[in-house]
């Protein structure tokens, strides 16, 4: 098939990998790491080796994640949740600090732009100062290295004795508006892996968070476990660094979450400890309830895992409220006390678990995320990109995107009618979630024998990236015979009305869910018009909402489109009889 | 065989370039004033009275003989699709590459009017397509009765759904008419399908139309079907673009070839999303070529100085509206005029110049924001933005002192930049030989010796 590239710059440009590294060694020969009052405590060089000990001792590490906005509430913060918790008997390892995202941008630019509100360390002390308050070891994940400023912040980080540095998926799926340097940005990305890959023997470790890059978009998790592998290429094998990959926020699965560990243990050629496994957030709402029970089911399987195989991986316990507001010291003592509850009983699981199954699934993945790669890297090649030249490696894949490489060279069986034209070999859990949906929806309907749409055909699409829903639809459809012409994601309504002549159809489908609803059913609706193709039938769902009037919020708009014609019954269960009744 | 005679009959000359390919070098070419309105014969005969004298007679006996033909404006069409964006762009991208020119193009439900606008258009082929596979039949049917009633003589290709190709053809023979039927030319979202249609109207323009007295002696002559000339130029230019087994190619180019009739542009590159537009219409061909039958420096100039305005055009050469207009005149009227004085020149060199700049923008795809709400950059055509060089071709072209500033005629100004996707800054490469049409006759035969010849005549080496 055609591979799309979709290049900012020639990556012909960049600097040869000789000098990229000349560079880094010499920024790098002016580095001390520093010493946190966390290293000071557990007499160790780095986070790294205290996670080794920690493996060896089969003890639970423990990460909370720290958001808040200005120094002074962080550093009370800190104290706060380390007192109490030491109090309670309790204990932490690690915070996870968020930056402000202006300080992923070179300091000459950033007064161009309105800081965000979050952490900004200017000089070497207020960087340092982090590592200062409490003995619990920081970790700084986003608007590190893969952002714009990379270099510096990672330089800073050492300095002071920060020794697991993020995030290398953020290069792939953070944009900086208005920055557009991606020339300098791929170079500042090689540099600050280099520097890292300096001080690998010194325990520093790269942090990626799947979840956060591509790796949130593929469909199949062999190939999200090849993914993993072609960041590690870039990053060890290219490069010389240490690197841990971060996941758990999309997986609702608990199993699933130890048959990942595994996998991700099974790639890592260097035994390097693991960052943390995020809470698995999909499942958190409005309920607290529900999102309390969430949290007993992923961390106790997240801790059974590190029980059984050690891999340095901290538990992240996910305030309750995690997803309505940003959690309160109390809330986040809340969640790390109801964690120590589940590492109290999770060795009663431990041992009745069948771990051979486990594993053998985790070779599953491996060996179609093995497949992946190789499929990727051979591709790459042929494209005439150099494989052996990290910066064109990394560049070119963010070119591709992960839809196109899981299309093109995913793992999967090759399957027509299959999202993305391949059946995953284990669907990722918001796959698993819309297979159920569909399957609820299709085992509902009762026209197998008869197929009402046969012979009808319909043209369907989005009006953004989404596609779950769209997919859902599609294939109820198909299921009742109707002859389904899909237009993909972000489909213009300018390409609408000639499909409908092409394909013969006078039924038109659209997802949204991007707060276009009204605007982009008005403008169909009006090309419709202009075509003289008044007689097709729209109809609209998902999130059928704008902002009206001037207003920031979006509101829901359905009524509007009914009131010009639109389907909005936003129910699947319905739509064939709907469809139906259009041709009757 | 040691050496290749290769002949384009064109209206005003037949020229002929004759080839070492041992050696990878060409060691004769000359020109005649075209005879193809008599006798093409004659002009060949020419051509190889010359070619013999060059060579020898044993050489020329055993030399590999082809030609290519664009008498009379080439091959003309008419396409009749269901919407203008999918099929009727589908079925131009294939009558172009094909080396034809379209007179005429509708979209959707024909009318009796229409009809007779196809009949007027002197077309010597009619492409009918549109549908996606299972998808419009309703349309096809309606268009195929509608032509089949018309008094058109001409043979029909049909390239649509065929899930009616066999219905359609019916509806045309059962009327006395020839139909010949290609795979659909879309047969799904997104997905192009030229080449079986392009195939179709070369074979048609071979066996039928070389719109030339005497082809049936020229033909005799010959060791391959006569090619129509853009056709030819379409290959040399994809030749120059990849390169050979040998040779690095030049990656992404546009060739223009200036003719007295019209303009052709041809861009070798892959259509890529300007800055992530959607692209929306039918997918675009990587080698396109497009013609501008009223873009060109003799018959069709006036219809180019029409679209530029008289007062602008004369205004730009520094003359009068009255000496602009006796200077088309004698253009349309005398078709073989050769510019006499310097205001002439100026005359001709900015006929050129609108000529490449108007066919390369109508080339060219274009981006614009679309819908609002989403703020969506759409993409309509093909992204030329990363061209990195430009050949001209054409006999204005290498008459001309300044032949590079008519060809940087391609390249967006500032008010265009981010809308016109054609390129900011390109090399200049001129075809001062005119082999091009040779080299892509002489491709099927030995690539290395084709390649070597353009680059000599780009003076690349």
């Amino acid at each position: 098939m055609d591979i799309q590239i979709k290049r900012r710059f020639n990556e012909n440009e960049l600097p040869d990998m000789q000098s990229v590294v000349a560079d880094a060694e010499k920024i790098a020969s002016g580095i001390s790491i520093g010493e946190t009052l966390f290293m000071k405590k557990h007499g160790v060089k780095s986070e790294g080796e205290y996670k080794r000990k920690m493996m060896k001792a089969g003890k639970i590490t423990k990460h909370t994640h720290i958001g808040w906005n200005d120094w002074s509430t962080t550093e009370q913060g800190f104290k706060r949740v380390y007192e109490e918790l030491e109090k309670a008997g309790s204990f932490i390892d690690r915070f996870g600090v968020c930056l402000d995202w202006i300080m992923g941008v070179p300091e000459n630019y950033r007064d161009k732009f309105q800081a965000g509100g979050g952490l900004i360390f200017k000089t070497q002390d207020e960087w340092s100062a982090i590592g200062q308050v409490v003995p619990v070891q920081p970790h700084l994940g986003d608007h590190m290295i893969g952002s714009l400023n990379g270099v510096d912040n990672t330089v800073n980080a050492l300095g002071a004795g920060v020794t697991t540095i993020g995030n290398l998926a953020h290069y792939y799926t953070y944009e900086y508006p208005g920055l557009d340097m991606e020339l300098y940005r791929t170079e500042d990305y090689m540099k600050a892996i280099a520097i890292m890959a300096h001080f690998k023997d010194d325990g520093a470790i790269i942090h990626s968070n799947l979840d956060d890059g591509y790796g949130a978009q593929f469909h199949d998790l062999a190939n999200l476990v090849g993914w993993a592998k072609l960041e590690r290429y870039i990053a060890e094998d290219l490069l010389g660094a240490r690197v841990s990959h971060c996941y758990g926020n999309l997986f609702s699965d608990s199993m699933l979450r130890i048959v990942f560990n595994r996998a991700m243990t099974m790639i890592d050629k260097y035994d390097t400890p693991g960052s943390f496994v995020n809470g698995n957030t999909i499942d958190y709402g409005m309920d607290i309830s529900r999102n309390y029970g969430a949290l007993c089911a992923y961390s106790l399987a997240d801790i059974v895992c590190q029980m059984k195989y050690p891999s340095g991986y901290a538990v992240a316990p996910v305030p309750l409220t995690e997803a309505m507001r940003v959690p309160s010291v109390e809330e986040i003592l809340e969640a790390h006390k109801t964690i120590d509850m589940m590492i109290e009983k999770a060795p009663y699981y431990e041992k009745f678990i069948n771990w051979e199954k486990i594993n053998s699934e985790a070779e599953i993945l491996v060996t179609g995320g093995n497949a992946f790669f190789e499929r990727v890297i051979n591709a790459m090649d042929d494209l005439g990109i150099d494989i052996n030249h990290a910066g064109q490696v990394a560049s070119a894949l963010k070119a591709i995107g992960a839809e196109q490489l899981e299309v093109a060279f995913g793992a999967g069986l090759s399957n027509k009618n299959a999202m993305r034209g391949r059946i995953p070999i284990r669907p990722t859990s918001i796959i698993q979630t819309i297979n159920k949906i569909r399957d609820d929806v299709i085992s509902k309907q009762r026209f197998e024998e008869e197929r009402p749409l046969t012979g009808i055909n319909i043209v369907l699409g989005s009006t953004d990236v989404h596609e779950f829903g769209k997919e859902i639809i599609k294939n109820v459809l198909k299921k009742a015979g109707a002859n389904v012409f899909d237009l993909g994601t972000t489909v213009s309504v300018a390409e609408i009305a000639d499909t409908l002549i092409e394909t013969g159809s006078n039924v038109v489908l659209m997802s949204t869910y991007n707060g276009i609803a009204y605007s982009f059913g008005k403008n169909l609706l009006e090309s419709l018009k202009e075509a003289n193709l008044e007689g097709v039938h729209v109809i609209m769902g998902g999130r059928l909402n704008e902002p009206i009037d001037g207003s920031d919020l979006p509101v829901d708009v359905s009524h509007m489109l009914k009131e010009m014609g639109i389907n909005t019954d936003n129910n699947v269960e319905t739509i064939v009889d709907v469809i139906a009744s259009f041709n009757r | 065989m040691r050496f290749a005679v290769l002949v384009d009959f064109g209206s005003t000359y037949t020229k002929m370039v004759c080839v070492n390919i041992e050696e990878r070098k060409v060691v004769a070419t000359d020109k005649y004033p075209s005879t193809v309105s008599y006798d093409a014969a004659i002009g060949l005969y020419q051509c190889f009275d010359a070619a013999r004298a060059a060579i020898g007679d044993e050489n020329f006996r055993s030399a590999l003989k082809l030609a290519t033909s664009s008498a009379a404006g080439g091959l003309r069409m008419a396409v009749v699709g269901l919407t203008k964006s999918l099929s009727i762009e589908a079925g131009r991208n294939a009558s172009f590459s094909a080396g034809a020119k379209i007179v005429c193009s509708m979209a959707g439900l024909i009318s009796e009017a229409d009809l007779e606008t196809i009949e007027g258009s002197e077309a010597e082929i009619l492409l009918l397509c549109g549908g996606y596979e299972g998808g419009n039949t309703h349309g096809l049917l309606h268009n195929a009765e509608v032509l089949s009633e018309s008094k058109l003589a001409i043979p029909v290709i049909y390239s649509g759904n065929s899930s009616v190709a066999r219905d359609i053809r019916r509806i045309f023979i059962s009327k006395g008419k020839e139909c010949f039927l290609a795979e659909n030319i879309i047969p799904d979202v997104s997905s192009l399908n030229i080449k079986p249609t392009a195939d179709i109207i070369r074979e048609l323009f071979m066996n039928r139309i070389t719109n030339m007295k005497g082809v049936g002696s020229v033909q005799k002559e010959m060791d391959g079907p006569i090619v129509p000339t853009p056709a030819a130029i379409l290959s040399a230019g994809e030749l120059l673009c990849f390169g050979t087994k040998n040779k690095t190619g030049m990656g992404t180019i546009m060739v223009a070839d200036i003719g007295g009739a019209t303009t052709d542009i041809y861009s070798y590159i892959e259509n890529k999303s300007f800055s992530g537009a959607k692209i929306i219409g039918t997918p675009e061909p990587f080698a396109k070529r497009t013609v501008e039958g009223d873009m060109g420096m003799r018959e069709s100039s006036i219809c180019l100085v029409k679209e530029v305005g008289e007062k602008n055009f004369a205004e730009r050469c520094g003359i009068s509206e009255i000496f602009l207009k006796e200077a088309i005149e004698k253009r349309t009227t005398f078709t073989d005029y050769i510019v006499d004085d310097c205001r002439e020149k100026i005359i001709d060199h900015n006929i050129a110049c609108y000529a490449v700049n108007i066919s390369a923008r109508r080339h060219a795809g274009y981006v614009a924001k679309e819908f609002s709400s989403g703020c969506r950059l759409v993409q309509r055509g093909k992204n030329l933005t990363e061209i990195k060089t430009i050949v001209g071709t054409g006999g204005i072209i290498v008459n001309e002192d300044d032949a590079v500033s008519i060809l940087e005629n391609v390249r967006i100004n500032t008010s265009e930049k981010g809308h016109i996707l054609l390129p900011e800054k390109i090399n200049v490469l001129v075809d001062w030989d005119y082999v091009l049409f040779a080299a892509g006759l002489l491709r099927k035969y030995d690539e290395e010796a084709a390649f070597a010849i353009m680059e000599r005549s780009l003076r690349l080496i």
